[in-house]
Order: structure tokens, then sequence, then C-alpha cells
């Protein structure tokens, strides 16, 4: 079996994957200026539906162009992963085979959330732990399940947590080099370096079905419409390796109406109506039209859960692959939530995800910056 | 002579975007060649041919399209004199 030998600057290949993208992006605008034109001049000339039929070739290059930028840009992801990511900059030449870079390209294409997997406590210690054992108290790793990279292989997923200064905190704020990382115990567990990593935006959970939809309609009746982020919310989250999360941009929650008051709701007056001390509030809305009125409101809470009880399914992550110099492996994935407080501002939450269950996570407290 | 009820204004826009965009593309072509050397700085194996091919295929499309926009300008403009 032969193999074939390519080479890159995985550098050289990522400035080309900006620079077409720059050149998307201008092309897009310089299409939409002109589509605009012409359009507006087919319809006035020939009108409505001439213009419907107005198509511009041109739009097939920037699909083009965005689908060459995205090649070369895992490409460059790829060379640099054959490589040993960490083992050699990104300016260095790296040569591989080109089935293996054809293997990292395809692992674009993975996702974390589709290849978790649960774990014995028996197994998961010997993936994670080896020969040592690090859980003393101050300082450990939590976790259960196990994470199939790209690779194929199985990597015991982890939470890491050290105590400083009487806090427990489980990942580094803008970490400096040379400084104590949450990643190795504050020294306790040294030699783990990346192998690969993943930051984007990704689903947890299922698109909620009409028994899902259902089921928020019912608690919004209660609770009130449900409060959320959206997948362009998620979007705005900043997440590096080393630092904790940050917003590009700031965010307004998606408008949901306010539960809806009750259309009868009179009080009790101070002083209760002679004769008729016990009399119930509100009194006289036994006819079927004033508790129609009444079921109104909760009603439209009802159709408002409805429609947005998938807000909230998405999150930011990070996940990360790391070996270490004894041979053990393990995976760190972050997951980053974009919430709403009553002001309206948003708020990050970060866990560790250790499992495939909903609760298979470790809040995350982040190490003041140095 | 236009007819009567030819949007002018509209035609002479059209005209003068589509002499833009033929002037524009070009330049997008040459950025395009630009990233491609950027990349092709010791870059070698099959990946290389088929990013080759593909440039190559993009850049055709935006020279060959700058010049079809000059024949979509003398429509638009020859638009006028058509029996309406």
């Amino acid at each position: 079996m032969t193999s074939t030998r390519c080479s890159a600057r995985p550098d050289a290949l990522l400035d080309c994957a900006s620079e077409t993208e720059l050149i998307v992006s201008e092309l897009r605008g310089a299409l939409i200026a002109f589509d605009n034109t012409v359009e507006s001049f087919v319809f006035r000339a020939h009108g409505l539906f001439a213009a419907l039929t107005w198509t511009d070739p041109l739009w097939s290059v920037v699909r083009a162009l965005e689908d060459l930028a995205d090649t070369v840009a895992a490409i460059a992801m790829a060379f640099e992963a054959a490589g040993g990511r960490g083992a050699s900059g990104r300016s260095d030449l790296i040569s591989s085979d080109a089935a293996t870079i054809d293997r990292w390209v395809t692992s674009a294409s993975w996702r974390p959330t589709n290849n978790l997997q649960p774990g014995m406590a028996g197994a998961w210690a010997a993936a994670a732990l080896g020969a040592y054992c690090h859980s003393q108290g101050d300082a450990g790793y939590d976790g259960s399940g196990f994470l199939i990279g790209p690779d194929g292989r199985s990597y015991p997923l982890v939470a890491p947590h050290v105590t400083r200064d009487g806090h427990r905190v489980n990942a580094d704020d803008h970490l400096v080099a040379g400084q104590p990382s949450v990643l190795d115990l504050d020294g306790r567990d040294p030699g783990w370096s990346t192998i690969y990593e993943q930051i984007g935006v990704e689903r947890w959970r299922d698109e909620p079905g009409v028994g899902g939809r259902l089921l928020a309609a019912i608690g919004s009746t209660a609770a009130g419409p449900p409060t959320g982020s959206t997948e362009q919310d998620v979007d705005a989250v900043a997440i590096a390796p080393g630092q904790a999360p940050t917003l590009r941009r700031q965010l307004t929650p998606t408008p949901v109406p306010q539960p809806s008051p009750p259309v009868y709701a009179p009080n009790a007056p101070v002083v209760p109506p002679p004769n008729v001390p016990d009399v119930l509030y509100p009194n006289g809305q036994t006819s079927i039209a004033a508790n129609g009125m009444n079921i109104g409101p909760v009603v439209i809470d009802g159709l408002i859960g409805f429609a947005h009880a998938d807000l909230g399914s998405h999150d930011a992550y990070d996940v990360v692959f790391q070996s270490n110099r004894d041979g053990r492996i393990r995976a760190l994935y972050r997951r980053v939530f974009v919430g709403f407080d009553d002001s309206g501002d948003a708020e990050l939450d970060s866990v560790y995800v250790t499992g495939p269950e909903r609760n298979d996570q470790v809040p995350i407290v982040y190490a003041p910056r140095g | 002579m236009s007819l009567p009820d030819f949007p002018v204004v509209a035609a002479l826009e059209a005209i003068a975007a589509c002499e833009r965009l033929s002037a524009q593309l070009p330049h997008f072509a040459d950025s395009l060649e630009h990233a491609a050397a950027v990349a092709r700085r010791d870059w070698e194996g099959p990946h290389r041919e088929s990013f080759d091919h593909r440039v190559a295929a993009a850049d055709r499309v935006l020279r060959h399209a700058a010049g079809t926009l000059g024949v979509l300008r003398v429509r638009v403009a020859d638009e006028q004199h058509r029996p309406r």
C-alpha cells in the first residue's frame, strides 16, 4: 500500500482562508447592491414576475468561494493536528500522508454532543487517573463518562478543581504562561499537552416536538412564558483557551410578553359588605362567558410558551483533547449557556460536561485573574 | 428617443451598476489569486491540486462575468428602443 505525502504550513493556509472570506464578504456586498438596482429596473420595466425570475449567476461563485475558504481552513487545522498541535508551530512546514490529512478534515464534521458515552466508575477512574490518585480533597477531577474523539478514541471526560485561598475553582481565566494552571491541578498532575481543540455553537437538546412544546405551554400557564437565549445570542459568546467566556456584543433578550393578568381579579373590600361577610371574590363570575374570559389569559400564556419552547437550547462549547507524557488521554468539554437576568442583562454560565446525562455536568467557577 | 413609459432613471442606474460591478470583478479575481498564492507557499499534495482547480474555476467565472455584464449593460440600454 502506498501513501501519498503532502506538506503545508498551517498559518499560510489560514491566511488564505481569511483572505478568501474577506473576498466573499466584499463580493456579497457588491452583488447585493447590483441585484437591488437591476431588480428595481426589471420590476419597473417588465413587472413583478419578471423581477422575481431574475437570478444572478454570480451567487454561485460566492457559494463556491465560501466553501473553498472552509475547506482550506479545515485542511490547515488538519495539518496542525497531524503535526501534533503544540509540538510544532503554525508557521512550521508540516509533512504527513494525505490519508491522515483526510481523516482530520473529515473530523471537522465531528460534534461532541453526538459522541458522549456513559462509563463505569472503575473504567473512568482507570482511564482518567491511571496509576495516580489526585482526588485528595483540595484538588482533583470529577467525571464519569467518555467522549469518542474525532480520531475514534475514547477520552475520559474530566472536570478539574483546585482550592486556592479557601475557594474551589474549576478553570483558569487569563492564564499567564508559567503560572499554576487548574488544568494540571496547580502542578500536581503535569505533563498534559493538547492534541486537538474544537470551539463552536451546538444544540445541546433536541428541538422540542409537539409534546415538548405542549409541556412548555402548560408550564407557561403557571410560571409565565419562558425566557432564554437564541442560537444567535449564543453565537456572540467568545471562548478562548485558558479564559473565561465573554460576549462579543451586547445582547437583548428575545421579547416575550409578560404573563397575562387575569381579566377579573377584584380585591376584597376592606370592609365586607353588610349581611354577607363570607362572600368570596370575585363574586358573581359564574357565567360561561365570564369563565371563558378568565381562561383567555391562560390560553395566551400557553400559546406563548408553545412558541418559545425552544429558547435556551443552544450553547457555546470548547472541547479540548489532551494526552499526557505518561500515556493517559482525556477530554475537557466546556459548555457556556446564555441567560438573562430580571433586568434583561445577559449572563453566562459555564459547566464541564462529564457524561451523556443532563445532570452529568459540573458548574465552573473561574479562578480570579492573576 | 425613449418610450414614454420606460423607466429611464432606473435604466441608467442599472447601466451604472453593470459598469461598477464589471470594474470590480477583475479586482476580486486578483484578490483571489493573491490569497491562493499565500496558500501555495510550500503546499504540496493532492489537496493542493484540488485547491488549484477550484481557484481556477472561480477565477474563470469572475473574469468571464465581467464581460457578460458588458452585454447586460448593452441590453439594458437597448431596452428603451424596443417597442412595448
